[in-house]
């Protein structure tokens, strides 16, 4: 579902992700690692055509997000670590607008907003301007924009910041689900546990560079992850 | 178009419904009702100054103020451009959002380029509206006047904003370059603003020239903005094909610039948020600094390195100190043209020229807003309310009064005040300068606004900016107005004028000490 060939991508002379390749299979979660400024959240934006890059190709579906970006953002999704929404509408006006872009037909969309709105328990909130709604509450309302559109290819940057514990449960659950489905996800994540236990796939990043990458049972051995990505960001 | 039409319609919405949140229905009735005010001034400003171009103009030239104000009109479009291009057309805030979505390029820089031409069309309403309709009054035009007249107000300003956005990127991107990106930043944008204003100023000086140089001025125009006389051409002599070639002119410009921009957007804004980083930073000891100092040092930084808040507030100092250098150039010609009689209204009339300088410079008015999201970060550190806000008074004064400083000494050498009318001059600037700080800390106590999501918003567009540019002006033109009449006793007039300041200031002072910690916990 998502291939990511040779990716390079600097900042002036800077190198900040060198040579990077990895797949994404359908059905599968692949959770991306490394510590700050290790080039996460850069190849993330790449992928969902927000960044250009100097070499490499990205596919989505078969489709290149540099030749065919229309195509590739058609069934893919993408959340941000810290959403910037448009503050002077309300949630529900904002679900729309996403609705519409996509092209949602009104029944469905009501019905996954409905869903989607009552499981991270927003319904409530949906009529009020988003200027109003707190760090976490932003968060779930970009999670359920993501999700009203049945997104081949979930990218999430570090989706777990802000949510409280049942949300994160509740958007656990959903990301097992749509894997369920034939989808897949690739998100960053700092929080190591929620790799080992929602992880198919794994891969370590470090200053630009995979450092380890396979399965997370492959990647842990009989070590915990913590452990085995301590050790490779500080000695590999 | 699907796409543009569902883009533009959000972005609208979010302008139009993101302000005001935290105010009441009445405090937005009564902000509203306050800014209407100043908005019919200017728009009648705009409408007195055009009927006193026609006056000055021969008749069968009078069609000449249209492409004047053409002028003045496309050279402010091009400011306010230059100025709020960031954050609009390039790193704007729902970037990445936007692009993550199924949007072609085009589609969101049309969008966004749409929905700037939307802010640009408020400037033509009181620019160049009002001259049309001053010259459609005096040269009584056909139908076709009006018809074409419409059409040019829809696409005058695009070439000002294409011509705006290509001057914003690379000052943005030549100013990124540097450490001091802020500071280079508006250096430019002082340069270029400076150029434009002194363009402004020569061709205004022909106004009351000669039947040949005006049609000269008319030439020099053409040669200048053809894309706007073109336009022009048509709705005065009704000539279609002069119309037809401007209006092609003017949408190819715009259709050119946004095809050949969308294909290098991407790189463009990423070069754009790139910024400058320092090379092997070592830590070095730092300095321990009184509260006051560090606050005041911020304010000093946050004021120095935007550029809108900077022009906004000194535009009109440095105008003052401009004027004051070429009236000791001419000095000896002052006094050749005017009365021996006459002289004595200098003095008078200074104290009115330095109260609109003071007056309308204040800082303060925007000094809460500007804060945005950081505000709880400032309220939350352990600082006394009264210490924050002197540090923000503070600013105001030490940005305005040296310019003024210098338009006094050089006032006092040009027209030959005395060492007291100098003295007294000084001391008007300083109690007017702080009078302005306090009068715009306590409307930006009331009339605050965090949620901006460009600072020109509040710079620009706010409530207290508003109230107190249009107290500055009324105060300042009032006090000039009043000189004249106390020619005869020029002391009287500063003694009143000084006490009446000095009384205000203290009602100030008082008010502020009695409810500047209530209405600041009250933020936010």
């Amino acid at each position: 579902m998502l291939r990511i060939e040779n990716y390079s991508k600097s900042y002036d002379s800077k190198r900040v992700v060198d040579h990077l390749s990895l797949h994404v299979l359908p059905g599968e979660i692949f959770g991306f690692i490394g510590h700050n400024g290790a080039g996460k959240s850069t190849t993330i934006k790449s992928i969902a055509g927000i960044l250009d890059f100097d070499e490499g190709h990205i596919t989505i579906d078969g489709k290149d997000i540099v030749k065919d970006p229309i195509a590739c953002k058609s069934v893919m999704a993408y959340i941000p670590d810290n959403p910037d929404l448009y503050e002077g509408l309300t949630g529900i006006r904002y679900l729309n607008f996403i609705a519409d872009v996509f092209r949602i037909e009104s029944n469905k969309r009501d019905a996954l907003i409905k869903k989607y709105a009552d499981a991270f328990e927003l319904t409530s909130n949906l009529g009020d301007s988003i200027s109003s709604y707190s760090h976490g509450m932003k968060q779930k309302l970009a999670i359920i924009s993501a999700l009203i559109h049945e997104p081949k290819l979930l990218l999430l940057d570090e989706p777990f910041v802000g949510l409280d514990p049942k949300a994160s449960h509740t958007l656990k659950g959903i990301m097992r689900e749509i894997c369920d489905a034939g989808g897949c996800i690739f998100f960053s994540t700092h929080v190591l546990e929620v790799v080992e236990k929602l992880c198919d796939h794994v891969a370590i990043i470090k200053e630009g560079k995979i450092v380890k990458e396979g399965k997370v049972e492959e990647v842990m051995g009989d070590q915990s992850l913590e452990e085995v990505f301590l050790e490779l960001v500080e000695h590999a | 178009m699907r796409n543009l039409m569902l883009l533009l319609k959000v972005q609208l919405r979010n302008i139009i419904f993101r302000s005001g949140k935290q105010f009441s229905m009445r405090k937005k009735a009564v902000g509203l009702g306050i800014l209407a005010i100043p908005a019919f001034l200017f728009l009648y400003i705009s409408v007195i100054y055009s009927f006193m171009l026609t006056a000055a103009f021969p008749s069968d030239y009078q069609y000449l103020v249209l492409y004047l104000m053409g002028f003045i009109s496309v050279m402010m479009l091009v400011i306010f451009g230059f100025q709020s291009a960031g954050g609009h057309l390039f790193g704007f805030k729902d970037y990445d959002l936007l692009m993550s979505l199924p949007f072609t390029r085009s589609q969101i820089l049309t969008s966004k380029f749409l929905s700037f031409l939307l802010l640009e069309y408020f400037y033509d309403l009181f620019l160049i509206v009002p001259a049309m309709g001053v010259v459609a009054h005096q040269i009584q035009p056909g139908m076709l006047y009006y018809i074409f007249g419409l059409i040019t107000v829809l696409v005058l300003p695009l070439v000002p904003m294409v011509l705006s956005a290509l001057l914003a990127y690379i000052s943005m991107v030549v100013a990124g370059k540097f450490k001091y990106k802020n500071l280079l930043n508006n250096v430019i944008s002082l340069i270029f603003v400076g150029v434009i204003l002194v363009g402004s100023f020569s061709i205004q000086n022909l106004i009351n020239a000669s039947a040949s140089s005006l049609t000269d001025l008319g030439n020099s125009i053409a040669s200048v903005l053809p894309f706007m006389t073109l336009l022009f051409d048509g709705m005065v002599f009704g000539n279609i094909t002069h119309f037809v070639i401007g209006l092609l002119l003017n949408i190819g410009i715009f259709a050119l610039f946004v095809f050949i921009f969308a294909r290098y957007f991407m790189k463009l804004n990423g070069e754009i948020k790139q910024g400058y980083k320092v090379k092997n930073f070592k830590l070095t000891q730092s300095k321990q600094q009184s509260v006051f100092t560090a606050l005041f040092k911020k304010e000093l930084r946050t004021y120095f390195s935007n550029a809108t808040y900077l022009m906004n507030t000194l535009i009109f100092p440095i105008m003052l100190a401009g004027g004051c250098v070429y009236l000791a150039f001419i000095k000896d010609q002052i006094y050749a043209a005017v009365p021996t009689y006459l002289t004595g209204m200098f003095f008078p009339l200074a104290i009115g020229v330095i109260l609109l300088g003071s007056l309308t410079a204040c800082t303060t008015n925007t000094s809460i807003s500007i804060e945005g999201k950081m505000f709880d970060l400032i309220k939350s550190l352990p600082i006394d309310v009264k210490t924050l806000l002197s540090a923000k008074i503070l600013l105001n004064m030490v940005v305005v009064i040296p310019l003024n400083f210098a338009a006094i000494l050089l006032a006092t050498y040009a027209l030959n005040f005395n060492i007291f009318q100098c003295l007294t001059l000084i001391f008007i600037l300083i109690i007017s300068t702080l009078l302005i700080s306090l009068i715009g800390m306590i409307l930006n106590l009331h009339y605050y606004r965090l949620d901006w999501e460009n600072s020109a918003m509040v710079i620009k567009q706010s409530l207290p900016v508003f109230v107190t540019l249009l107290v500055g002006m009324l105060v300042g033109m009032g006090a000039i107005f009043l000189g004249v009449q106390f020619v005869d006793r020029p002391w009287l007039y500063a003694g009143i004028s000084s006490l009446a300041i000095v009384l205000l200031d203290i009602l100030c002072i008082i008010y502020l000490n009695r409810n500047a910690e209530k209405l600041f916990q009250k933020i936010g």
